[in-house]
C-alpha cells in the first residue's frame, strides 16, 4: 500500500490504512513532540492527539500531496497550543544514558560531553527556534516542508533556522569556556 | 548573511550528525496503536471548500474537469417556479454572487479605517485623576471583584439550557418556506451616512442557499439543478455542509488596525451592553447552521459575560488588567471594565410596544416569543405605569391598537394575546404609530421613563429597509427626557440583525435576543425588568489615552461600529449608548508595549462621558489605566483569560468575513480552545461557560485547517 492509497482509504474511513500511516510516522511525531517538549508522557499525549486530529481531518487533505508535513503541521500547532496550556516547553530533557559508552572511556566522555552541550544548547532555544532546528534535523523535513508544517514562510524558516545556528555556536562557546575552566 | 554561510553549514553539520546519533535520548517510541485505535471517532465531512479544492483532481474515480469549479461557484436554479440563488465562496475573500446580480443582496463599499489624528499630549498631569461632578480616586485600577461569575449582567436568563436545539431552532428548520422579501434598496443617504452597508447573504466565506432552500441541509435542494455533475454536494455520496438560513441582513464591519501609539494615542468609543450578536451565534450552532462571521460584534461576545465587576454607589467602577496575549508571543491584553451603578429608578414609566405581525413571524415561534416577551413586560408594569400596544403587518392593525392605558386593562391583555402573522412587513407604519403614541404619552406624563419596543424579526419589505431613514421619518423628538427604542429580534432565517441593531443603537436604546418563550419570560421578568428600565448613564462613551512611554502599538478588540473620532468625545450624541441599572462594558486590547513599561505609572488614562438621565446633565470620570500585575496563571482569575478568549474568538472568527484567511482563523480558534479547555475546571460548571465551549466547538468545526497551499504548483 501507498502512502496515497493509505490516504485515500483513510478518507473512506478505513482504519486499517490509518494503523499504516500511524505505524509509518509515530517515531517522527514522537520524537519531534519529545525534542520540542522534553516531557516523555506530553510527548505521547500530543502524538496522540494529532493522530486523532488527523484522522478526524483527514478529508480535507488533498491527495496527492505529501502527507508528512501536513501530519507534522497538526503536530506543531498540539505543541504550541499544549504550551500555552502548560508551559511545559522549558521542561529539560529527561536524563538517561547517553548512546556510545562502548568507547574509549576518555574519548567517550568528551564526545558525550560534546553531544551534552550541544543538546543543552538546543533545549536552551526559543520554542520558536527549537521548533524550526527540530523539523529540520531530527525530523529531516526540507525547508519547504518544514515552512508548511510550522505555518511560515520559507524566508522566515531560513532566518529563524539561521539566528538558531548564532545562539547554538555562541551557547557552544560558552559551554567551551566553561568546560575549559573547569579542566 | 552570506559571511554566514560556512558557519550556517558548519552547524547544520554538527546538528544531522547530533540527532542521527541518538543524541537527544528520544524514548523508545511506544505502541500509539494500541491506545488510538480505541479513541477513533467519526470523521468530519468533507467541508465545501475541499470538495471545490479537489474538482479538477481524481475524487473516487471520477475526474471533473475545472471548468466545473466555475461553474459550481454560481449556480442558478430555479425551483417551484421561483429563483434560488446559490454562491459559492471561491477563497480568497473573492466569489460570491456579485450584489448587482442577486435580488435579495445588498451590498456596500467597506467601512474606512477611522481617522488617525496627531497622538494627543500626555503630560504627568493627566496621569493623575481629574476632577468631574463623579470621581473614581478611589476605584482606579482596583482588581475585579470576586462577585458572582458567570451571571451576564441582569437578564441571566438567557444562560439556563445545555447547548441542544431550541423549539425555535428545530420549528424554523422544518418550516414551510416563505417567499423571499423584496430586496432591501437603501436611500442615497443612508448609503452616504454609514461609509459600510449591511452584507445581506450571500458571502464569500459560506455557501449560501436562498430562502426557498431553508430547512434543506447541503448546497443543493432535492433534485438538484439538472447540468450539476454526478457526485457534486447535494448527491448521494458526499457528505452534507453545513448550511446557512436564507434571508438574513448582517452588517459587514472593517476590523480596527493594530496602531502605532507614536501616530495615534487616543481610542474612543461608545460603550456597549448588548450581547445580542453571542446569542444569534449561540441559537445558528444550536440550529446546526454555520455562525456567519459577519453577523459576530466581538464585543456583544465579550459582553455577553458577567466577570464579576465591582460596583460603585455613583459612577462607573473601573478594573484594568492586563495578560500576555494568548496568541501572539510578545503581546499583551488589557482589559478594561466598566460597571454601572446599581440604582433602580422608582417612577413611573410608560411603555408602547410595537408588535411585528407580519408573515414572517409565521415561522418556527416568533409569534409565540414576542407574545410571551410583551406579556412578561406588560406583568412587570406596576398601576403608576401606563402601556400602549401597536400591531403592525402592511400597515397597522387598529383594531388591535390600544393606547394609554392600565397595565391590567383587559384591553391590553387581549391585545398581546391577539398577536398573529399576517401579511407583509412595515416597520415603519409601526414605528411611525408607536412614537406617537409615546410622544403623547411623555406630554402627558412628562415625569415619566420612555420606552418604545420594538418586537420583530426586522424584514422590514414595505416602506423603508434602511434603519436610518426608518429614524429620521421617525419623528423622536430629543430632550431632557428621550424616547429610549429598544429592539427585540426573534427567528433566525429571514431576519434583518442590522434593522434591529441600529434602531437600538441611534434610537437611545438596546438590543436583545430571543430564542424562546422561556427566555422571553425571564429577560423581562420583574426584577430585571426594573433594572432595564432604569437608565443610569444615557450617551455614554469612553476614551484611553494611551501612555506613548509605555505602549508601542494598541489594537481595539471589537467595537467596530462604536469606536468614532476623538472629537466626537466630547459631544452627547444619541448614538451613543444608554446604560441601565448594574449594566457593565468591557472592552479588551491587544497592545505592544516597550521593554520599560512596568517602570511606568501606568499605560494610560481612561475619561468616561455620559449624560445623567435625571437631571439631563453631562458627567465625566476619569482614572488611570494601570495593571495591579502581570497575571500568569489562569487559575489566578479564570474570568479574565476567559473572557480574552472570548473576545480573540469573536474577532478571528468575525475577520473570515473579510480578508482573514481561514488558514490562520483555524490555528488561532485551536489555539484558543486549548485555552478554554484548561479553564473547565473553575468554569466548567457555570451554563454561560458551557455554551461558549459549545459555540467555539462549532466554530472549530467549521472553519478549515490546512495549511496553505505555498507549493509553487498551479491548481
Amino acid at each position: 500500500m501507498t502512502e496515497n492509497e493509505a490516504v485515500q482509504r483513510c478518507q473512506s474511513g478505513d482504519r486499517e490504512a490509518f494503523r499504516y500511516l500511524v505505524e509509518r510516522y509515530q517515531g517522527v511525531v514522537f520524537g519531534t513532540a519529545y525534542n520540542m517538549t522534553g516531557n516523555r508522557a506530553i510527548a505521547e499525549e500530543l502524538a496522540q492527539e494529532a493522530f486523532l486530529s488527523a484522522w478526524k481531518g483527514i478529508r480535507t487533505f488533498r491527495r496527492g500531496r505529501p502527507f508528512k508535513p501536513w501530519l507534522m503541521r497538526i503536530l506543531v500547532n498540539a505543541v504550541m497550543s499544549q504550551r500555552r496550556r502548560r508551559s511545559v516547553v522549558t521542561t529539560p530533557i529527561e536524563g538517561g544514558d547517553w548512546p556510545g559508552d562502548a568507547e574509549d572511556p576518555a574519548d567517550a566522555l568528551e564526545s558525550r560531553l560534546e553531544r551534552q552541550t550541544l543538546q543543552q544548547a538546543i533545549e536552551g532555544l526559543s520554542l520558536e527556534h527549537r521548533q524550526v532546528v527540530v523539523l529540520r534535523y531530527f525530523a529531516e523535513m526540507s525547508v519547504q516542508e518544514v515552512a508548511r508544517a510550522a505555518g511560515l514562510n520559507e524566508g522566515t524558516v531560513k532566518s529563524r533556522l539561521h539566528r538558531a545556528h548564532q545562539a547554538l555556536r555562541q551557547r557552544l562557546s560558552d559551554g567551551q569556556e566553561v568546560a575549559g575552566g573547569q579542566r | 548573511m552570506s559571511t554566514n554561510e560556512p558557519n550556517d553549514r558548519e552547524m547544520e553539520r554538527l546538528l544531522e550528525e547530533h540527532f542521527a546519533s541518538g543524541a537527544t535520548n528520544v524514548p523508545p517510541t511506544p505502541d500509539l496503536w494500541g491506545t488510538l485505535e480505541s479513541r477513533l471517532g467519526a470523521q468530519d465531512p468533507k467541508p465545501l471548500w475541499a470538495v471545490l479544492r479537489d474538482i479538477g483532481t481524481p475524487v473516487d474515480g471520477f475526474r471533473f474537469a475545472p471548468a466545473l469549479a466555475a461553474t459550481a461557484a454560481v449556480a442558478v436554479v430555479a425551483v417551484a417556479g421561483g429563483s434560488v440563488w446559490f454562491a459559492v465562496g471561491s477563497g480568497g475573500g473573492g466569489g460570491g454572487v456579485p450584489a448587482s446580480q442577486n435580488p435579495d443582496t445588498l451590498f456596500l463599499p467597506a467601512s474606512p479605517a477611522p481617522t488617525i489624528g496627531e497622538p494627543t499630549p500626555m503630560p504627568e498631569a493627566m496621569m493623575e485623576d481629574s476632577a468631574g461632578p463623579i470621581e473614581n480616586q478611589g476605584a482606579a485600577g482596583a482588581p475585579g471583584a470576586p462577585g458572582i461569575p458567570g451571571v451576564a449582567g441582569v437578564d441571566d436568563g438567557q444562560y439556563f439550557a445545555e447547548p441542544t436545539p431550541t423549539p425555535e431552532a428545530m420549528m424554523e428548520r422544518a418550516a414551510p418556506t416563505p417567499a423571499p422579501p423584496a430586496p432591501p434598496t437603501p436611500t442615497p443617504a443612508a448609503a452616504q451616512s454609514r461609509a459600510a452597508g449591511p452584507t445581506a447573504t450571500p458571502a464569500p466565506w459560506a455557501l449560501v442557499p436562498g430562502p426557498a432552500a431553508e430547512g434543506s441541509p447541503g448546497l443543493f435542494v432535492p433534485g438538484g439543478p439538472a447540468d450539476a455533475p454526478p457526485g457534486f454536494p447535494g448527491f448521494p455520496g458526499l457528505p452534507e455542509l453545513p448550511p446557512e438560513p436564507g434571508a438574513t441582513t448582517f452588517q459587514e464591519y472593517e476590523r480596527q488596525p493594530l496602531t502605532e501609539a507614536s501616530e495615534d494615542n487616543v481610542s474612543t468609543f461608545s460603550l456597549d451592553t448588548d450581547r445580542t450578536s453571542f446569542q444569534l451565534a449561540l441559537n445558528w450552532a444550536r440550529a446546526g447552521y454555520q455562525v456567519n462571521p459577519a453577523s459576530v460584534r466581538a464585543e456583544e461576545w465579550v459582553n455577553a459575560f458577567d466577570y464579576g465587576y465591582a460596583s460603585r454607589d455613583s459612577g462607573f467602577g473601573v478594573t484594568s488588567d492586563l495578560i500576555a496575549h494568548p496568541l501572539e508571543s510578545g503581546r499583551y491584553m488589557l482589559r478594561v471594565g466598566l460597571k454601572a451603578p446599581e440604582t433602580v429608578i422608582d417612577g413611573p414609566l410608560n411603555v408602547t410596544l410595537v408588535l411585528d405581525a407580519s408573515g414572517s413571524m409565521r415561522e418556527g415561534n416568533r409569534v409565540a416569543i414576542a407574545r410571551a416577551a410583551a406579556e412578561a413586560i406588560r406583568r412587570s408594569l406596576d398601576e403608576d405605569d401606563r402601556i400602549s400596544v401597536v400591531h403592525f403587518t402592511t400597515d397597522v392593525l387598529e383594531r388591535l391598537t390600544v393606547t394609554n392605558a392600565s397595565p391590567d386593562d383587559r384591553a391590553v391583555v387581549d391585545s398581546i394575546a391577539s398577536l398573529a402573522p399576517h401579511d407583509s412587513t412595515n416597520v415603519q407604519a409601526g414605528l411611525d404609530l408607536g412614537v406617537q403614541l409615546a410622544d403623547a404619552m411623555r406630554r402627558q406624563r412628562p415625569e415619566a421613563l420612555n420606552y418604545v419596543i420594538l418586537m420583530s424579526d426586522g424584514v422590514a419589505n414595505v416602506d423603508s429597509t434602511d434603519p436610518f431613514a426608518i429614524l429620521e421619518a421617525t419623528s423622536a423628538p430629543d430632550g431632557a427626557n428621550p424616547l429610549r427604542l429598544v429592539t427585540v429580534g426573534v427567528g433566525i432565517a429571514n431576519y434583518n440583525d442590522y434593522l434591529l441593531e441600529q434602531l437600538a443603537q441611534n434610537g437611545n436604546g438596546w438590543y436583545r435576543y430571543l430564542f424562546d418563550e422561556e427566555q422571553a419570560r425571564a429577560t423581562f421578568q420583574r426584577d430585571n425588568w426594573l433594572a432595564l428600565s432604569s437608565p443610569v448613564a444615557d450617551q455614554a462613551r469612553a476614551q484611553v489615552t494611551w501612555n506613548t512611554d509605555a505602549v508601542k502599538a494598541w489594537r481595539i478588540v471589537g467595537y467596530e461600529n462604536r469606536v468614532t473620532s476623538a472629537e466626537s468625545f466630547t459631544q452627547d450624541r444619541k448614538e451613543f449608548a444608554e446604560i441601565y441599572s448594574g449594566a457593565a462594558t468591557t472592552v479588551f486590547y491587544e497592545l505592544e508595549l516597550h521593554d520599560d513599561f512596568r517602570e511606568h505609572r501606568g499605560l494610560g488614562r481612561l475619561e468616561v462621558r455620559w449624560v445623567d438621565p435625571k437631571r439631563g446633565q453631562p458627567v465625566r470620570q476619569t482614572s488611570s489605566v494601570w495593571f495591579g500585575s502581570e497575571v500568569g496563571p489562569q487559575q489566578e482569575d479564570p474570568l479574565l483569560w476567559f473572557g480574552a478568549a472570548v473576545a480573540l474568538t469573536a474577532d478571528r472568527y468575525s475577520a473570515l468575513g473579510g480578508s482573514g484567511e481561514s488558514y490562520n482563523t483555524g490555528r488561532d480558534l485551536r489555539t484558543l480552545q486549548g485555552l478554554v479547555d484548561n479553564l473547565q475546571n473553575e468554569l466548567g460548571h457555570l451554563a454561560a461557560f458551557r455554551d461558549f465551549v459549545y459555540v467555539l466547538e462549532t466554530l472549530v468545526r467549521d472553519v478549515p485547517f490546512v495549511p496553505p497551499d505555498d507549493s509553487g504548483y498551479s491548481r
